[in-house]
């Protein structure tokens, strides 16, 4: 595409052989796992060890004892809440990681921040952003809600409040800049800052509704012992509540804050964005 | 059995991209294609013929037979996030290499790193 750049020295690609030997070993590994697959049960068999072992026990006790409709929720949050717990912290963890490999080092704090230079403004967007940014919001806050009776709940929830958030980002330039003076622009935006505060308030809010379940006698995230009701369907329904709402938290603070870090530390550490850099590669 | 298949050749396709590509962005791109194929996989295991999701109706005690398997559907949904939140990282690494090596191309960064 385009020119073609002198070729650094010692840019020479891999000798044939090995070139054609590693291109090939993909395609076996293809009919290997077919092969392999030959073993497994039927597509769609009822009577399959996947849907035989502890699945049962989910679809047919799963609503009455946790109150959740959705069998997915009910296993997510309630009976599966120590491992999600783990997903909510490795997702959380790996913002903290984009943050501390932008933002350490390198990274030029003294910069002038003049808004995003890249930012995609135009009547026409800002109009579409301003109505659709708020609708965005609620829905994902409604998705979060009706996670017991419907698809949805904390992840679903989270990754779309995160997406409006970076919808305004775009139209509207970075967290770190302020709303520029005199004009009417509404920012719900988060400040870097606010998005690690949220995400870091929703890990905590997770392990706190556990260790209050402990505190209360029952194990660790066994909300049974909540003094919430006197049904204990409907408790766990409202720790479960409890639990998509601080995962929401986690996961919408999170995306915004992968996208903030990348896009402030693109700006900071000199790496242009889209097609400024010439050779192909 | 075609839905396996199709998993399979997803998971080769991103395996192999991510060995044979030179452009680190582009073994990353690879890498999702390869975790959407364990996403893929995992889902079509939790099938079950004349099944419905599993999302409980009005009445009635429900039938292991009539509902797909909630299983997988968990470990994928929180598997998905973490994907997202790995591609994430991955690009903030990708960023810092960019601006230390200005290239992503995987030769010259092992050229400039001798």
């Amino acid at each position: 595409m385009g020119s073609t750049p002198p070729r650094p020295a010692g840019g020479e690609r891999a000798p044939r052989l090995r070139r054609v030997l590693g291109a090939a070993a993909f395609p076996a590994l293809f009919l290997g796992l077919v092969v392999g697959m030959t073993e497994l049960p039927e597509f769609g068999d009822p009577a399959s060890p996947a849907s035989t072992h502890l699945s049962p026990r989910f679809i047919e006790e799963g609503a009455a004892e946790t109150g959740a409709a959705n069998m997915v929720t009910a296993v997510l949050a309630d009976y599966r809440g120590y491992d999600t717990l783990g997903e909510a912290a490795v997702i959380f963890a790996a913002g903290l990681g984009c943050l501390v490999i932008l933002a350490s080092g390198g990274a030029r704090r003294d910069l002038p921040v003049a808004g995003m230079s890249n930012r995609f403004g135009s009547i026409v967007l800002d109009a579409a952003t301003r109505t659709l940014v708020p609708v965005v919001l609620l829905f994902a806050v409604y998705v979060l809600i009706h996670g017991h009776y419907s698809p949805g709940g904390g992840f679903q929830g989270g990754v779309l409040f995160g997406s409006g958030l970076i919808m305004m980002r775009l139209v509207w330039g970075p967290a770190d800049a302020s709303p520029r003076p005199g004009s009417d622009v509404p920012t719900f935006g988060l400040s870097l800052r606010g998005s690690l505060v949220l995400a870091s308030v929703g890990i905590l809010a997770y392990v706190g509704i556990g260790l209050a379940a402990m505190a209360f006698g029952g194990e660790f995230l066994n909300y049974g012992t909540l003094p919430l009701g006197s049904d204990p369907a409907h408790v766990r329904e409202l720790a479960t509540l409890g639990i998509e709402a601080a995962v929401f938290l986690t996961v919408g603070g999170t995306v915004s804050l992968l996208f903030d870090t990348i896009s402030i530390g693109m700006r900071e550490n000199g790496v242009p964005l889209g097609s400024e850099r010439g050779p192909r590669e | 059995m075609t839905t396996y298949a199709f998993a399979a050749a997803l998971f080769a396709l991103g395996i192999g991209g991510m060995a044979l590509l030179p452009n680190l962005l582009r073994k990353l791109l690879a890498m999702n294609v390869m975790q959407v194929a364990v996403i893929v996989f995992f889902v079509s295991l939790a099938f079950k013929d004349g099944a419905t999701v599993p999302i409980l109706g009005e009445g009635g005690t429900p039938q292991a037979a009539d509902f797909m398997n909630p299983l997988p559907h968990t470990l994928m949904l929180t598997a998905i996030v973490v994907a997202v939140s790995s591609t994430g990282l991955a690009l903030g690494l990708l960023v810092r290499i960019r601006s230390r090596f200005e290239t992503l191309n995987e030769r010259r960064l092992l050229d400039r790193l001798r």
